[in-house]
């Protein structure tokens, strides 16, 4: 993955231990290397047993289908997810 | 027809200084006080001027500037004494000189009369001057605006000298700047010195030195952190070092907050080293400026209003985990907003700046004026934010012409924060140690500001170091003053080893080589009970315990027993022990409480 690829995060449901990046690859039938190495498998809620991966924006369309996320009975907690860039408050510029 | 208002300076006198003292809230006893001085009689006593016993009396001393009227504060806050000044001249009243004191106190006048009523009341005995009371609109902090006081001006406001006396100085927390990185060199270099843990802190790529990142917005934020919290123990979490091509300034991706924040999770999830606490407090002064930085609203992806999103989730996981967790409420006020917020000025607030489990914390400047570019709520999130104000926009860390933004409030209220974490420390499954506790605590005790209560401009008010110093303080009861008789010694009877055997037991005690056996003068009282004494014995099971009438031994003094010598501890304890056996020592009464044979507290015996 390229550095200056726009990306998104996904979020999923995981059972038992949060999987590991080979694990997510193999779930969704998408290359490892699609997966930032450096973000890696991250849980974010652990009560919901969500975990999040940052992946290129197509390759994230193809979880979304798995996911369900169109469809009507898709969970709004799973599936893509915007990667704002963000800015310190610092003294205000005019 | 208007009226105007006139301020006249007067010499004090004993009822007006005790007016002053009372206060500008016009209590019925200051009002009463003012009313007995003299030069307020001559001056109501001019025709058409009315007193207005709601502004009181104020000694020029409490101003701004001494005894100068040029300069004379308007803006003078009527609230309790809120700073360190307020108190020290409160508690400095008595020691300063009444006579040469300067006192003003304000009336009102019709507009056509005011001339005429000046020089009338400049005839009166004790009037020293009388001016106009124009009106002043304060002047609002913007974008470019130079600063307003200096970081000993907010460690003033923040009465950091009385949280420090209340044992709330940081020590023991954990502060995390997630941020653009620190360089710890440069806060030492400004006269601070906080601990620092490389090992606990992060960065986004190789290459980057926690601590010793370029001088910018993180050494900025670190620095006012440590206004409030001087002894706290920094976390460089650089988050802001921007990894795209071609970027200009600091930037970063929300990927990597979230990654930030696995970290902080693992930090409060580590095993802590010994004596440490497992206090973390959070403080995040970045953010998105415009909307279209995001997903549209609606879209299921979005971040700005979608508490599913992956960084909002995991905000509520590391909260869950007991970290304290504030975040700059934003520049995009109405009045005066940053460029980069583009005009939207409305529902300005996104994201986990506006997370339910934070701190969401505007800005005001040093005299508790909003600063025109702090962002107002609603929230987008939840509703009621920002939840608080901090001091900004003020000469400090000397990064910038002035510690400036929302950017410089947040960390100003973290260090409160991990100043009151000093003295309440997260203790995991105690609900006034959770950080909705902590966060009551900053808004309850808030100075309120603008309209009465919760306010999107202001949020509860602007935090209030003295309010929470009073807090921590220690509460001492002096219980023997306030209740004296559970104080007084309690006689025992002496069938105290009856009742309680274990008290009784023959201890081990260190005895010099002495003869033995020890001669012993006859006993007064063997045997014991003698013959028709039953029913008096059996009378000390009822007896009044507190009148003392029986001139018992008092065993519950233990610097009694210390005084005995060793003579009179043998004979104690060999009359215990001939006691003992006569009631039969092995007589297996129930311990008074616990029943586990261990002495009483407080109980002189267990030597």
């Amino acid at each position: 993955m390229t550095q200056d690829q726009p990306t998104v995060m996904v979020q999923f449901r995981y059972e038992g231990e949060p999987p590991d990046p080979v694990e997510v690859a193999k779930r969704f039938s998408i290359p490892e290397e699609a997966i930032d190495a450096d973000f890696g498998v991250i849980v974010t809620d652990e009560v919901e047993q969500l975990c999040t991966i940052l992946v290129p924006i197509d390759i994230a369309e193809t979880i979304n289908e798995q996911l369900g996320r169109d469809m009507p009975e898709g969970s709004p907690d799973e599936g893509s997810f915007s990667n704002p860039r963000i800015a310190p408050f610092g003294p205000p510029e005019d | 027809m208007s009226k105007v208002k006139l301020l006249i300076e007067m010499d004090g006198d004993r009822n007006i200084a005790a007016a002053a003292e009372m206060g500008l809230d016009a209590s019925a006893d200051g009002e009463k006080r003012m009313r007995r001085s003299k030069t307020v009689t001559a001056a109501e006593g001019v025709d058409g001027v009315e007193i207005d016993t709601e502004f009181g009396v104020t000694a020029m001393s409490d101003i701004a500037g001494g005894g100068s009227f040029a300069a004379f504060d308007f803006d003078f806050d009527a609230a309790p004494p809120e700073t360190e000044e307020d108190d020290a001249s409160l508690e400095n009243f008595d020691a300063q000189p009444e006579v040469d004191e300067c006192y003003v106190m304000r009336a009102e006048v019709d507009e056509k009369d005011a001339e005429k009523a000046a020089e009338a009341l400049m005839k009166k005995s004790g009037v020293r001057g009388v001016y106009a009371d124009v009106p002043m609109v304060p002047q609002m902090i913007c974008p470019g605006s130079p600063p307003q006081g200096t970081d000993r001006t907010v460690e003033s406001r923040l009465c950091t000298s009385a949280l420090r006396r209340a044992g709330a100085d940081g020590d023991g927390v954990l502060v995390a700047i997630v941020d653009t990185g620190i360089n710890m060199a440069h806060i030492r270099s400004k006269g601070k010195n906080p601990g620092f843990d490389a090992a606990r802190s992060w960065v986004p790529r190789a290459g980057l030195t926690p601590g010793n990142l370029p001088v910018g917005h993180g050494t900025m934020c670190a620095f006012d952190a440590c206004i409030a919290a001087p002894k706290c123990t920094l976390l460089d979490i650089a988050l802001l070092q921007s990894n795209r091509t071609g970027a200009t300034r600091m930037e970063g991706f929300l990927s990597d907050a979230v990654r930030a924040y696995q970290h902080l999770i693992r930090v409060m999830r580590a095993p802590r080293r010994p004596g440490e606490t497992r206090s973390l407090v959070v403080n995040n002064s970045w953010g998105m400026f415009h909307p279209s930085w995001d997903f549209p609203v609606g879209h299921p992806g979005n971040y700005s209003d979608n508490p599913g999103h992956p960084f909002n989730r995991i905000v509520t996981t590391l909260a869950r985990h007991g970290a304290d967790i504030l975040f700059a409420a934003g520049n995009c006020g109405s009045d005066c907003p940053d460029g980069r917020c583009r005009g939207v000025t409305t529902r300005a607030i996104y994201g986990a700046n506006s997370h339910p489990q934070v701190l969401s914390v505007a800005g005001v400047d040093t005299t508790k004026t909003r600063v025109g570019y702090s962002s107002k709520g609603p929230g987008r999130l939840a509703r009621n934010k920002p939840d608080i104000s901090g001091y900004t926009h003020f000469a400090g860390s000397g990064v910038y012409a002035a510690d400036g933004g929302t950017s410089a409030a947040c960390p100003v209220v973290a260090g409160v924060v991990a100043a009151i974490r000093t003295k309440r420390p997260y203790i995991a499954g105690n609900p006034s140690r959770s950080p909705a506790s902590i966060r009551r605590m900053v808004t309850s005790t808030a100075q309120d500001l603008g309209t009465r209560g919760y306010d999107f401009s202001h949020g509860y008010g602007v935090v209030n170091g003295c309010s929470i110093a009073r807090q921590l303080r220690p509460i001492i009861i002096d219980i023997c003053r306030l209740r004296p008789h559970l104080c007084r010694p309690i006689p025992v009877p002496p069938d105290i080893c009856r009742r309680f055997p274990h008290l009784c037991r023959p201890r081990p005690i260190p005895v010099p080589p002495f003869p033995r056996p020890i001669p012993r003068p006859p006993l007064p009282i063997p045997p014991f009970p003698r013959p028709g004494q039953e029913a008096d014995l059996a009378s000390y099971d009822d007896m009044d315990l507190s009148s003392g009438e029986a001139g018992m031994l008092d065993l519950s003094d233990a610097s009694a027993l210390e005084e005995l010598s060793m003579d009179e501890l043998a004979d104690l304890f060999y009359y215990i022990g001939q006691y003992q056996a006569l009631e039969g020592a092995g007589d297996a009464s129930p311990a008074p409480s616990g029943g586990d044979n261990k002495p009483s507290g407080g109980c002189g015996c267990n030597g």
